[in-house]
């Protein structure tokens, strides 16, 4: 049977959790972390930490003994074990949220800078309202001919990012897709042209509208989307693009 | 009222309140955002943890409620009679139950082992533990969405069950419990008799009682498995962060080397297996169709974050059994599709 000090180390263990869980719902930062279709998940999260949290404490506060069914050792943890769940607690009370941008890109090149292939991220293409980046990466899927697009206007939010294959006056406006949570980011991006794009700075949000041309990016052959108008945006509260 | 139960709700409406009010303005005050603002890395780490922890906590915590309403409310008698003795139909039942059990890689772990202390027959309860993350209602729904009903998506099915029922029969061999599972995991009287210490019917308590014991078991287990998951999220988000993933999509289309590449891959990202058909979705034009088909079969039933799981409550001889097992018959699988059907 745990002691009565495990049990009160438990029950604040859960309450705080129930609190990071509530905190990242208030705050609008959950949608950093998991697709939006899970939300309600979280809110089962919260639920579900404070009944416990709580039910410990009546139980400490009522001299309730917790016999449990399976014998003596039960109950127990371990202090690396305390440690390991007051891991997630701390980190997401005291870290400031901040989703993915263009420092996680390098690690997980699935779908950038090879852009017809990135057509298969998406489920279903959307119909209607204005096209995002992984609309257009799908129709550039369709038809690999770089020039296909030429002269299509286009109107797309994402963050600045950059590697080795481009030119002083080239960036790609990116967005990471997300199915689940952060765990199967995917960055998907726009090749960019822009006589302005040296004053931009990695990670900057930005809102790019332009004409598609057909260009290269270190060689390769690849449509451009020639900017006509670059603004600074605020990073949108949903910052990944859902497919 | 009492003055307990006054001070309970007023923590409650603490809790709530703090909750769903100013907390976006105490944060700063709490973190600081300058103050504890990390390098990139860091702070790209800290998001995928995070990321992975919030998915799955839920699932674990249902999975533990699950474990603990088991636990108070289904006795061992309710077991025996309702199992069937034959081996096979139990590991049948065993594999098939997660279509009215839906519950993900991470709530299944202690369901396990609550139902096998209660005298679930063990291949009833491997095949169950590997099975159910992909024979439930949900992720039945998502690989249906991401791959219509196709042959990706009745693969994955007949071999799930193929695998899980079949390594269940393999465990069934296995005499007793206590050669499985970690003695902390066992019922008091380990390796004998499965009657676990649910008080008798005559003194069971109340219904709100019952509910109250059935919360606070679900605490306990959270705690003996959420350790496992913390710290197999955390390995997931050191691979995913300092392993570049173009090591192993550059292997894609060998007909048995992109087979190991998707089995590597899907042990390495744990992706809740209620998503990862859309992930696999991803990997269609690079990979053969047997590497994402392993990938389906094998992620949801070993990955990093349940293997550490499994290890909390399972023996590690076991837990490497486990392992070869899947692995082994995933990568059978896979190979044998891409020698017979993609040609």
């Amino acid at each position: 049977m745990p002691s009565r000090r495990t049990t009160w180390v438990k029950a604040m263990l859960l309450a705080a959790l129930a609190l990071m869980f509530a905190v990242k719902i208030n705050s609008g930062t959950l949608t950093y972390y998991i697709n939006q279709r899970f939300a309600w998940l979280a809110l089962v999260a919260v639920l579900l930490f404070a009944a416990m949290a709580l039910t410990a404490a009546y139980r400490l506060m009522t001299r309730t003994t917790v016999e449990s069914p399976l014998g003596a050792a039960h109950g127990r943890v371990s202090a690396l074990g305390i440690g390991l769940v007051a891991l997630p607690a701390l980190l997401g009370l005291l870290v400031p949220a901040r989703p993915l941008g263009a420092s996680a890109v390098a690690g997980r090149d699935l779908s950038l800078g090879a852009p017809a292939r990135a057509g298969a991220v998406a489920v279903n293409p959307r119909g209607g309202g204005s096209r995002t980046i992984i609309d257009w990466l799908i129709e550039m899927g369709r038809n690999p001919d770089p020039s296909a697009l030429n002269g299509q206007s286009a109107d797309v939010v994402g963050f600045v990012y950059r590697d080795a294959r481009l030119a002083a006056d080239q960036l790609y406006v990116a967005r990471f897709t997300l199915s689940c949570c952060v765990a199967d980011a995917a960055p998907v991006a726009l090749l960019v042209q822009s006589s302005d794009a040296a004053a931009l700075k990695n990670d900057a949000w930005i809102r790019v509208t332009g004409r598609f041309a057909a260009g290269a990016a270190g060689g390769t052959p690849a449509p451009v989307l020639v900017a006509e108008r670059i603004d600074a945006v605020e990073p949108p509260a949903q910052p990944y693009l859902l497919p | 009222m009492s003055r307990q139960r006054l001070t309970l709700v007023a923590a409650a409406i603490l809790l709530i309140l703090l909750g769903t009010l100013g907390l976006d303005a105490l944060l700063p005050v709490l973190g600081g955002r300058a103050s504890l603002a990390l390098p990139d890395v860091a702070q790209n780490f800290v998001t995928v943890f995070l990321g992975i922890f919030i998915e799955a906590a839920p699932f674990l915590l249902l999975g533990a409620l699950a474990s603990g309403l088991i636990t108070v409310f289904v006795t061992a008698d309710d077991i025996a009679r309702l199992m069937p003795r034959n081996r096979l139909a139990a590991t049948l039942i065993g594999a098939l139950l997660g279509i009215i059990f839906p519950v993900c890689e991470c709530g299944v772990i202690p369901v396990v082992r609550r139902l096998c202390q209660k005298g679930f027959p063990l291949s009833a309860g491997i095949a169950f533990l590997l099975a159910a993350p992909v024979i439930n209602p949900i992720v039945l729904a998502s690989t249906y969405a991401a791959f219509g009903a196709g042959p990706v998506f009745w693969a994955r099915i007949a071999l799930t069950l193929v695998i899980a029922i079949a390594i269940g029969l393999i465990f069934s061999l296995q005499p007793g419990l206590a050669r499985v599972m970690r003695p902390l995991s066992l019922p008091p009287l380990a390796g004998g008799t499965p009657t676990v210490g649910v008080p008798p019917a005559a003194s069971r308590p109340g219904p709100a009682t019952a509910l109250q014991r059935a919360v606070a078991v679900a605490a306990d287990e959270f705690f003996d498995v959420a350790p496992y998951l913390i710290g197999g999220s955390l390995i997931a988000t050191a691979l995913q962060t300092f392993v570049p993933q173009q090591a192993l999509i550059g292997i894609g289309s060998g007909a048995a080397s992109s087979v190991v590449a998707m089995l590597a891959l899907a042990f390495v990202l744990s992706v809740c297996s209620t998503v990862d058909a859309f992930l696999a979705l991803n990997f269609v034009n690079t990979f053969t169709s047997g590497a994402i088909i392993a990938f389906l079969v094998f992620g949801p039933m070993i990955d990093v974050k349940s293997t550490l799981m499994l290890l909390g409550v399972f023996r590690r001889r076991v837990v490497a059994y486990l392992i070869a097992l899947t692995f082994a018959f995933a990568l059978l699988a896979g190979l044998a599709i891409n020698l017979n059907i993609a040609w």
